[in-house]
């Protein structure tokens, strides 16, 4: 691992409990302040390489190393703790929880971890968040009362709130038609050029490869055997 | 913790009818028994007490339970009365203290009770206002009687008329409060106590009228028959209804003391060996019977008890299948909430703390049912207390 490097896997091997579905990372490498897009057909493995690189799923043998701790020999707790402070995470759809509002939802980190301390620093923090992506307003809202593009914004300030130093994106304009796409990706690559975090996008919305610093095929990162 | 607190008050609150659903489910599984135990322990402590502070009750050979509730609980007998010469012939003994006690009249919807003034010695009662009754005529009341009507020493209380279209049978009897008694939370509560004299006048036993001998004192056609030492008159003569310091000696009886009728004599032997000797000589009579309140109230509380363990059985069911509902709502909470899980665990949140968010939310449910039910039990036992006394 280069002293630049933020996230790097080599000769990664993961196996499903069942079998059928054996996946092998020879090299992955991401560098600090990198925008990376990952491209991949439906099905392929994309969720299992981000499950892999972040501790989700503990790896069979190889080496991953994630900003300067070696995840494959954390045990399941430490790769927790170490997620939960590294890794910002932007899911398909969004995956807000309706009972709780925005500002909960922003602060769903700190919530659920013990290894995040909920202190004034981090609500100030959410706060700021809001406020940079324009849903300062709807701070006691509930998720079902907000449009799909604000739903991305607060899945976005909940993803930074613990100011990780890598986001990852699973297919975050999925649902978006164009217009919305557009603007949601400018406000991801905005919000974390102003953190300097990593990003990494999983996606198979072709039009946007343009904007990444490095596109990254899938079947070449991690070939699958099934 | 308290993030996952927090989470699990924001789940339940946001899906409110469920959780409401499931915590009246499980409060009425809670009630229930609480319920059953709570009147089971209130009717064993208020039965034994006052069945352990009434060593002996004599009476009529017949049904034991009868004997007992009748002169325990002043609850009506279907048994023949005693004779007041039993009494007599107890106290004679001189084994003790024997009380009678007479019953089976109304005065205003609470039972008339006839007795003597050892009841209250041996009873410990005591009064708030007034005196005991110390003439015949004079009515001692209850607390809850009291305070239902109303009633002051000095004030009036009529008998309730045993049949108002059957001009034989005696009509209601005017009595002068004397006293009320302090609140017992017994039987004596509901209680009108009189001296069994006045009882028997309320039966018509004892009965007072104007001079019927000398000659003038009626018109004619009243006095059906006439003898050197009797004089026999018309039902239309019109008895006192009420004793008065003019009329009390106008009050006689037409029958031989002795056979004066009682309900039941209530008997406190001056030791265990007077007890045993009294109880033994009463239960060689065909006619009579002496009884211990206590065994006869374990008896009842033992057919009672056997009602509880029905009534357990069938909370324990109620609970269970409230369990197993719970249960299974849980269970497809989880499958439903499979993805939010899932999407915990993936930013850092362990599988036990999202198994503790359900086990929180389910303590919280659990927590208010078990509240509701001690509320509800309360509730129960203030806005209906007729449920929960046993008298």
């Amino acid at each position: 691992m280069t002293d630049t490097a933020l996230l790097s896997a080599e000769a990664v091997r993961f196996a499903y409990p069942e079998g059928r579905f054996v996946a092998h990372v020879p090299r992955f490498l991401l560098e600090r302040g990198e925008r990376v897009a990952c491209v991949g057909s439906s099905g392929a493995g994309k969720t299992t390489l981000l499950h892999l690189m972040t501790g989700v799923l503990r790896a069979e043998s190889g080496r991953i190393e994630l900003n300067g701790a070696t995840l494959t020999d954390l045990d399941e707790e430490a790769r927790r703790a170490l997620r939960i402070r590294t890794v910002g995470m932007v899911f398909q759809q969004f995956a807000l929880l309706d009972y709780l509002c925005v500002l909960d939802n922003i602060l769903l980190p700190y919530l659920v971890s013990e290894a995040l301390d909920l202190n004034a620093d981090a609500r100030e923090r959410a706060q700021s968040l809001a406020e940079a992506t324009g849903i300062e307003t709807l701070l006691d809202r509930k998720p079902g009362q907000l449009s799909q593009g604000e739903r991305q914004r607060v899945a976005l300030c909940r993803a930074l709130v613990t100011e990780p130093p890598l986001v990852l994106a699973d297919e975050p304009t999925g649902n978006l038609d164009a217009t919305r796409t557009d603007a949601a990706m400018d406000l991801l690559f905005e919000v974390c050029a102003r953190h300097g975090s990593t990003l990494l996008v999983v996606t198979h919305d072709t039009r946007l490869l343009e904007r990444f610093d490095r596109v990254l095929q899938l079947e070449e990162c991690m070939e699958v055997t099934r | 913790m308290r993030g996952l607190v927090h989470l699990a008050g924001a789940h339940a609150r946001h899906h409110r009818w469920r959780s409401l659903l499931l915590t009246f489910c499980l409060t009425v599984a809670f009630l229930l028994p609480a319920t059953t135990r709570q009147l089971m322990v209130r009717y064993e402590r208020d039965l034994s007490a006052r069945a352990e502070a009434t060593p002996l009750v004599a009476g009529t050979r017949g049904n034991r339970f009868d004997l007992t509730l009748g002169a325990l609980y002043f609850r009506q007998s279907a048994l023949e009365p005693v004779h007041m010469g039993l009494l007599e012939e107890i106290q004679e003994s001189g084994r003790g203290v024997a009380v009678p006690l007479h019953t089976g009249h109304l005065a205003r919807e609470a039972t008339l009770v006839g007795t003597s003034l050892e009841y209250y010695e041996q009873r410990g009662l005591r009064t708030t206002a007034g005196s005991l009754p110390m003439m015949i005529g004079d009515a001692l009341v209850g607390s809850a009687v009291a305070a239902r009507l109303g009633l002051e020493p000095g004030d009036a209380l009529s008998s309730d008329p045993t049949n108002l279209y059957d001009i034989n049978q005696p009509g209601a009897t005017r009595l002068s409060v004397c006293g009320v008694l302090a609140p017992t939370a017994t039987p004596d509560d509901d209680a009108v106590f009189v001296d069994v004299k006045t009882a028997w006048m309320v039966s018509g036993l004892v009965h007072g009228h104007g001079d019927v001998t000398s000659p003038g004192a009626l018109e004619e056609d009243m006095i059906l028959s006439r003898s050197e030492d009797s004089v026999s008159v018309s039902p239309a003569l019109i008895e006192h209804d009420q004793v008065s310091e003019e009329n009390l000696w106008d009050f006689h009886l037409h029958a031989s003391p002795e056979e004066l009728p009682l309900t039941a004599i209530l008997y406190f032997p001056a030791d265990d060996k007077d007890k045993t000797i009294l109880k033994a000589e009463f239960n060689r009579s065909a006619v009579h019977q002496m009884v211990v309140p206590r065994k006869v109230v374990d008896e009842l509380l033992n057919y009672a008890f056997k009602i509880k363990r029905l009534l357990d059985g069938v909370a324990l069911v109620l609970l269970l299948s409230t369990l197993v509902f719970g249960g299974l709502v849980l269970s497809l909470t989880a499958r439903l909430r499979k993805e939010e899980f899932d999407m915990l665990h993936a930013i850092g949140c362990s599988r036990s703390a999202t198994w503790k968010l359900v086990a929180l939310e389910l303590a919280g449910i659990v927590t208010l049912a078990a509240a509701g039910a001690a509320a509800g039990l309360v509730l129960l036992i203030t806005l209906a207390p007729d449920l929960v006394r046993v008298f």
